[in-house]
């Protein structure tokens, strides 16, 4: 049995005339499927429409007065952020393009052999680093395992310090939803 | 009308209390419309108390020639529609919703409360197969009894998205009704005696 447009009339909001509402009444007399699910949608708006409205619990304005005063202070230290973000990316621009226009004067042969020189002289510290840190390790064993401990500590001090920083510069530009205003 | 026009123009001169007024005013039509989306009062609370937010911070967006209200529920609406999204894949169970909100233990009428209280869970039951914006559709229909046209204008829709969106919400109300009634009868013939 065919259930158009019945089905479609019931689901429709649209206003029956008098011929479409008899074809209704005869095709629901015979078709229990359509039947049913009349009988379910009147079900439904009964519902919807005995329910009561729930309403908020006292002092509502109170709290909403509440809660713009700490959005105005969450605003604040988010403009703060965005000033010390802005700054810092800006000094970053300039030194970046500063760098930019200098490295055309560079003259790259000297600047290399410089490097080169500088980092002879480096390797030579650090070998000479290396080589009391093996006198001092040879005079008194236990400052390896002394170092490795505040090694770790520090590092974990550091990294402690980076991750709540991120975090909390995340939750500050939580993007708020979308909305239509 | 115009009085509201009066506190939106002094809250636009930075009078808080005067956006307040608004609040009081405005805050069970907000409430409702968020409780009606969200399902529980908690729930409901935030965003009614976020959509006010929003709605201050956005005053001068408002366009003074539109209704405040639809504007409010707007706003409202868009947020909860939000929310449903964020928390789509959270199940939520028929027993769990709204008991601890209409059931008033020092009701003087506790049989009353709970009817309600099951009424309420019906309700709830209902809607959350419901697509976000779907439901959204629905609440305004039946609970604001607005037309399709301010169903669209309100939701961002046109009026023929509206028209198909509240017809599939129909199709799957009934459907859900007919699942609610079928489990109902079983479990009512689960707990029946035997006759002997």
């Amino acid at each position: 049995m065919s259930h158009q447009p019945f089905e479609d009339w019931l689901f429709s909001d649209e206003q029956l005339n008098n011929q479409q509402k008899e074809n209704m009444q005869a095709h629901l007399m015979q078709c229990e499927q359509c039947q049913s699910v009349a009988n379910a949608l009147n079900h439904v708006n009964t519902t919807f429409k005995n329910s009561s409205n729930p309403e908020p619990s006292q002092g509502f304005t109170q709290r909403w007065f509440e809660k713009l005063s700490i959005t105005r202070e969450q605003q604040k230290i988010k403009r703060t952020w965005i000033i010390i973000l802005g700054f810092f990316s800006t000094a970053t621009i300039i030194s970046v393009a500063i760098t930019a226009v200098n490295l055309k004067s560079i003259n790259w042969a000297y600047q290399l052999s410089q490097f080169i020189a500088s980092f002879s002289l480096f390797a030579g510290k650090i070998n000479q680093i290396w080589r009391l840190g093996q006198r001092i390790a040879n005079g008194f064993p236990l400052i390896i395992p002394i170092m490795i401990v505040l090694s770790l500590g520090l590092f974990s001090f550091v990294s402690a310090l980076f991750v709540a920083s991120i975090s909390s510069i995340i939750r500050i530009y939580k993007p708020l939803e979308e909305g239509v205003y | 009308m115009n009085e509201d026009l009066r506190w939106i123009n002094q809250a636009l001169k930075g009078d808080e209390n005067a956006f307040g007024i608004l609040v009081e005013q405005y805050q069970k039509p907000v409430f409702s419309l968020c409780y009606r989306m969200l399902g529980n009062a908690k729930d409901a609370e935030d965003a009614a108390q976020e959509s006010f937010i929003r709605a201050y911070h956005h005053l001068k967006k408002f366009d003074q020639t539109r209704s405040f209200a639809t504007w409010l529920l707007s706003i409202a609406s868009h947020y909860c529609i939000d929310r449903m999204r964020k928390r789509r894949l959270e199940t939520v169970s028929m027993e769990s919703i709204p008991a601890e909100v209409i059931t008033d233990h020092k009701s003087p009428n506790p049989e009353k409360e709970l009817r309600a209280s099951e009424s309420e869970a019906l309700i709830q039951f209902l809607l959350d197969d419901l697509k976000p914006i779907d439901r959204a559709a629905v609440v305004l229909r039946y609970w604001y009894e607005y037309s399709e046209v301010e169903i669209a204008d309100t939701l961002n829709l046109s009026v023929s998205a509206v028209k198909s969106r509240l017809y599939r919400s129909r199709r799957t109300l009934a459907d859900a009704w007919l699942s609610a009634e079928k489990s109902t009868s079983i479990k009512r013939r689960h707990h029946e005696s035997p006759a002997f």
